[in-house]
């Protein structure tokens, strides 16, 4: 075996025999369990009183979210809302069809957000503790709509031909989730008295309002929910999918929103993941000399998050986790401004209340100084993840795609004897580790495969590619390649 | 100190699950990267019946960068120098991350058994050995029961 036995000359030595098997480990057959991860999707019934009225508030809720969205959409990102609807404010407002103030964020990152992960779908005003918040797959999601019953209220197919009262239904498929929403929401909506609980029942309150606008994020959800209505929930699932982890936190991930058709971009930043306990807070501002550490914190750390922005206020904003994984966002009288989904939260220098937040949400900290030329002088904007929703879960296509791989991997080499020693040694385990992590080659991971066939986790692979690129010195079997090769189809 | 990388803790687990036959390799206790090693010298070699000390670095950069590895017991090879150091191309420009503590100290064992006075970087006892190989094969054996031999350590 080569790096058994080679020495200056070449010369083949004993150690050969002795250290064939011993490089690798066995293949770890436990990938294959991911697959019984798959989130489950009981939903809670919503309580009766919340059923059945799709009621003249949707046109104007309707009417007033567009003006809202218009409204902002024409100004500058700095517009502030004098008109205290378009906020998401205080929960007095949650049980009076005051769907307008929650906007979920548009376009793609509300489409994406859509496909990639299913809601939580528990619209039980008296019991928030049943949200939920899963990672879907493309299979659960045609197990949805694959799922209804005859008799079921198929909102995909029924709300096109018999749209209730008053809803604007429009042809778009996006517009159908929307008006799907605004059913959902108006039916909760009208649960009366719900305001009551005054105060101390805020984050309770707000929680319940969120549900009700993640379960009906979802359009698949919705003839679900009604299937499931006399269900009763697995309270253990449901700990589970609430993302809280097995230390007891909940965590967020903040990722820069770079728009790329824009001269300004927004400051760069590289993905910051943090975890809180449930009931704590954690801080947003800016750099500083005293938040240093802060700012080179291990990701999962609950250090406060810092941008090196000059528009970002020392103590510009925090989020806040209530005990069953929502998080909100308040300004804490920032200069500048925080903006969810383009709706400026409070004055400058006024706190605002605490906002229920949901993953795919856009916050930016500050606007742009002096045209944002200067990255110090950069907004900051960027979306929001809860709970590890970012976490793929891993489903039929990725585990058949590596297998496929696993094939490619054939370990053979043919450069000289030697490699062909190493190479087998090496390889001998296919697509099982990576070499230079020596942990296991897992579906949903980002792998580099070498012409040579062998496989390693891009990250870990990385620091060689690019030392000789385009020349590739193939760590395991030692193989050279040429990654600039011109890529052709022979046929 | 940053945290030990999880590349490093597999590898000293896996030495002491799976561990090389005639080969020990213990982390110390304040410095896991730092390694006491024992080797037993290849039986069909002139260090026969020795049991080597070495030592064992793993640099910051490891595995992008070869372990640091020195024979503690003084040893008469033509490509180990008087301080120990050893001359071995895997330690060197032929180091691959895919290699590891284990398959460096296979090499080395390797080496033993299979001295190359030929190596350009070989040292003085590389002259000695060529000019009279019976020679030096003879004071490698005295050296190893003076200075390696189990029962005098
Ligand atoms: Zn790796
Ligand atoms: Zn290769």
């Amino acid at each position: 075996m080569y790096i058994g036995a080679k020495t200056k000359t070449g010369k083949e030595s004993p150690v050969s025999a002795q250290s064939s098997g011993l490089s690798l480990s066995p293949v770890d057959k436990k990938m294959l369990s991911g697959s019984g991860e798959r989130a489950t999707h009981e939903a809670e019934a919503p309580s009766s009183n919340g059923e059945g009225s799709s009621s003249g508030n949707n046109s104007l809720d309707e009417q007033s979210r567009n003006e809202g969205r218009d409204a902002h959409y024409n100004e500058p990102s700095g517009a502030y809302s004098s008109t205290g609807d378009l906020l998401r404010s205080s929960s007095n407002n949650a049980g009076q069809g005051t769907s307008s103030g929650r906007r979920s964020s548009f376009g793609l990152g509300f489409l994406s957000s859509f496909t990639n992960s299913i809601r939580p779908q528990a619209p039980n005003v008296d019991s928030p503790q049943n949200f939920m918040s899963n990672s879907p797959t493309i299979a659960n999601i045609s197990q949805y709509t694959s799922g209804n019953g005859p008799g079921s209220f198929d909102i995909l197919s029924n709300e096109q031909s018999h749209p209730p009262a008053n809803t604007q239904v429009q042809s778009s498929s996006g517009s159908d989730i929307d008006a799907a929403n605004d059913l959902n929401i108006t039916r909760v909506n009208e649960v009366p008295e719900e305001d009551g609980s005054g105060g101390e029942g805020l984050l309770a309150d707000e929680t319940a309002r969120i549900q009700q606008e993640r379960e009906s994020d979802n359009s698949n959800t919705s003839a679900n929910v009604e299937q499931q209505r006399n269900r009763t929930s697995d309270s253990e699932q449901n700990s589970i999918s609430r993302g809280v982890d097995k230390d007891g936190f909940f965590s967020v991930r903040l990722t820069p929103v770079i728009d790329h058709s824009s001269s300004t971009s927004g400051l760069y930043f590289s993905p910051v993941i943090r975890r809180i306990k449930p009931l704590t807070s954690i801080p947003i501002g800016r750099y500083t000399e005293k938040n240093k550490s802060a700012a080179h914190a291990p990701q999962g750390s609950s250090a406060p998050i810092v941008f090196k922005s000059k528009v970002v206020s020392r103590t510009h904003a925090l989020f806040q986790c209530n005990k069953d994984g929502q998080w909100f966002l308040k300004d804490c009288k920032s200069s500048s401004g925080t903006f969810l989904n383009h709706i400026r939260l409070s004055r400058a220098s006024e706190e605002s209340t605490l906002m229920p937040l949901m993953d795919g949400d856009i916050i930016q900290l500050g606007m742009d100084y002096r045209g944002g030329t200067e990255e110090v002088y950069r907004c900051v904007k960027m979306r929001c993840e809860f709970n590890k929703s970012w976490q793929r879960k891993v489903n039929n296509f990725n585990l058949e795609i590596h297998q496929k791989l696993k094939s490619l991997a054939i370990g053979t080499s043919t450069n000289g004897e030697n490699n062909q020693a190493i190479g087998k040694a090496l390889a001998g385990d296919g697509l099982s580790e990576c070499a230079i992590c020596l942990m296991k080659l897992d579906p949903c991971q980002a792998l580099f495969i070498s012409p040579c066939s062998h496989c390693w986790h891009y990250k870990c692979i990385r620091p060689i590619i690019i030392k000789s690129y385009p020349q590739f010195y193939c760590p395991n079997c030692r193989a050279v390649c040429d990654l600039e090769t011109d890529i052709e189809d022979d046929d | 100190m940053a945290a030990l990388p999880k590349r490093i803790i597999k590898e000293t687990e896996r030495l002491v699950s799976d561990p090389v036959p005639g080969i020990t390799a213990t982390p110390s206790e304040d410095n896991l990267r730092y390694f006491h090693v024992t080797i037993e010298g290849p039986s069909a070699s002139p260090y026969a019946g020795g049991l080597f000390k070495l030592e064992l670095y793993l640099p910051d950069d490891y595995p992008m960068c070869a372990p640091k590895v020195r024979f503690l017991t003084k040893i008469y090879h033509p490509n180990i120098d008087k301080l120990g150091r050893i001359c071995l191309d895997v330690l060197k420009d032929n180091w691959s991350p895919a290699l590891q503590i284990r398959t460096i100290l296979l090499s080395i064992q390797a080496l033993l058994a299979a001295p190359n006075p030929d190596d350009p970087l070989a040292n003085d006892v590389a002259e000695d050995w060529k000019k009279d190989e019976q020679a030096a094969i003879k004071m490698a054996q005295e050296w190893t029961a003076k200075y390696a031999s189990t029962s005098s350590q």
